[in-house]
């Protein structure tokens, strides 16, 4: 009956898929297996390994026996488990214990085995190796790295960006951002951490890098470094980018930059800043001349108390709150006193916030 | 110096590599020592032992530093007990958070032992 309505040829094509099914299936199972008794394996080899050096180890740290005498206890096959072993120290300690794991990853033997990964291993290798290089502040390494930022995998350019700023190695900078605006998949968080990981010493070279910047994403986030930073010398250019750039993102960037930095210099184009048509920046302008602190813009700011937004009035009283050193008088006197319902309302909310101690 | 002489520390750090690094570097400095590997029974323990200084770590599993932070100030019996927070956490918040909440010094990771061991020290001065 089957026959009548399902041809040989279909029949044929039927089994062979599910032979086909069935073989993948196998294969699948075999190959499972075998990742889990190689996966216990290395288990298994590690743990031995860690239980093993774990007495002499710290007889190392906080004993008598050298690098070259810690070293020769291990050989090279065992390199891979020993810098696993180690990791977790390299990443919590510093000081003088720090000093001394970096001592083990200077060792020649350990130098070039990470040396020669980072040249010639696979992408994971490559990767690891500008990692551990990083993690134990390897100064010699450093040109390797700077070499591994054009590297064709980005994971490995990451890391070695990563750990040129742990080295502090601000003359790579400038390839660092030349990737940056080449490589599709480096995302400006991922710059972001790098910059970081090179701490405040990196402002004087961002101060070069802002001019030759290509696009906005980059200027931005290095005008937010010169803010987290309090980087004062960044003074004259923020005040020039503030006064070119048409993009809003930017304005508020720079202003909240000059403000952080309390740049007095910056107080006539904030000012030229508080008749901007967007609202934003304005509150922007009103909250960086909070922080300068300059008691000529009282009238101004107690001008804008009177505006009809709340965020921009909130703002305004703020700012007057800061510039005259929380003089309770100055609030109380425009609660009191003014013949503006909004500044005396704004005046009145702001005073029993700070009673509250908001 | 004696049993009885022996300052005893209690800490919690879920990181067993490093734990067993602290453990060491305190037991070479004479310190008595009982670790956790969770925050599972840390305060009881601190009831039970009334030891001389607790260390903790704040992200553990089961329960946080923080919360046994409080636990400890909350009780008549540990309120007075040296606490040192040691922590990945190192903003501004997180260490004003833990003070607030009464804990004696925070040390940020990546930390020194020997720090730690100077911190203990002079936190359980008498």
């Amino acid at each position: 009956m089957i026959n009548l309505f399902i041809s040989d040829s279909l029949i044929q094509t039927l089994i062979f898929v599910i032979w086909t099914l069935l073989a993948v299936t196998v294969a699948s199972a075999v190959y499972c297996l075998r990742l889990r008794f190689v996966n216990n394996h290395h288990e298994i080899k590690q743990k031995k390994l860690f239980d093993h050096w774990e007495k002499s180890f710290f007889d190392y740290l906080y004993g008598n026996m050298d690098a070259d005498q810690w070293m020769a206890r291990i050989s090279s096959k065992q390199f891979r488990y020993f810098l696993e072993y180690i990791k977790s120290y390299l990443i919590t300690l510093r000081g003088e214990d720090l000093n001394k794991l970096s001592a083990l990853m200077r060792h020649p033997r350990l130098y070039d085995y990470l040396n020669r990964r980072l040249k010639r291993g696979g992408h994971q290798a490559r990767s690891e190796a500008a990692f551990y290089f990083g993690l134990a502040r390897i100064e010699k390494s450093k040109s390797g790295l700077v070499t591994g930022l054009k590297d064709r995998d980005h994971v490995v350019c990451y890391n070695c960006a990563m750990s040129l700023g742990k080295l502090g190695a601000v003359e790579a900078i400038d390839d660092i951002f030349i990737q940056y605006s080449r490589r599709r998949q480096f995302t400006r968080n991922q710059l972001m951490r790098i910059l970081f990981e090179f701490g405040s010493n990196v402002c004087p070279s961002l101060l070069e890098q802002l001019p030759k910047a290509k696009h906005d994403s980059a200027r931005l986030l290095i005008v937010s470094l010169f803010e987290y930073f309090k980087f004062y010398p960044a003074g004259p250019q923020l005040i020039d980018l503030l006064q070119k750039t048409k993009n809003v993102d930017l304005q508020l960037s720079c202003i909240s930059a000059l403000g952080a930095i309390e740049y007095i210099d910056a107080l006539p184009i904030l000012k030229s800043f508080l008749n901007h048509p967007t609202i934003r920046v304005r509150r922007f302008a009103i909250d960086a001349i909070g922080k300068i602190g300059d008691l000529d813009l009282k009238p101004d700011l107690y001008h804008l108390m009177k505006h009809e937004n709340w965020w921009l009035r909130y703002s305004a009283a703020e700012a007057l709150w800061k510039i005259t050193n929380h003089d309770v008088r100055v609030m109380e006197n425009i609660y009191q006193h003014s013949d503006n319902q909004y500044a005396v309302s704004t005046a009145q909310v702001l005073l029993a916030e700070k009673q509250m101690g908001a | 110096m004696t049993e009885e002489e022996k300052v005893k520390i209690i800490f919690a750090e879920d990181d067993e590599g490093l734990a067993k690094l602290i453990r060491f570097k305190l037991e070479k400095e004479q310190f008595e020592v009982t670790h956790f590997a969770n925050g599972e029974g840390v305060t009881q323990a601190i009831l039970d032992g009334q030891p001389n200084a607790v260390v903790l770590d704040i992200m553990m599993p089961v329960k946080d530093g923080i919360t046994i932070l409080r636990e400890l100030r909350a009780d008549p019996f540990t309120k007075d007990i040296p606490i040192i927070m040691l922590s990945a956490k190192t903003q501004e918040k997180d260490v004003v958070k833990a003070l607030e909440f009464g804990a004696t010094d925070y040390l940020t990771k990546p930390f020194s032992p020997s720090e730690l061991i100077a911190r203990i020290r002079r936190v359980t001065k008498k």
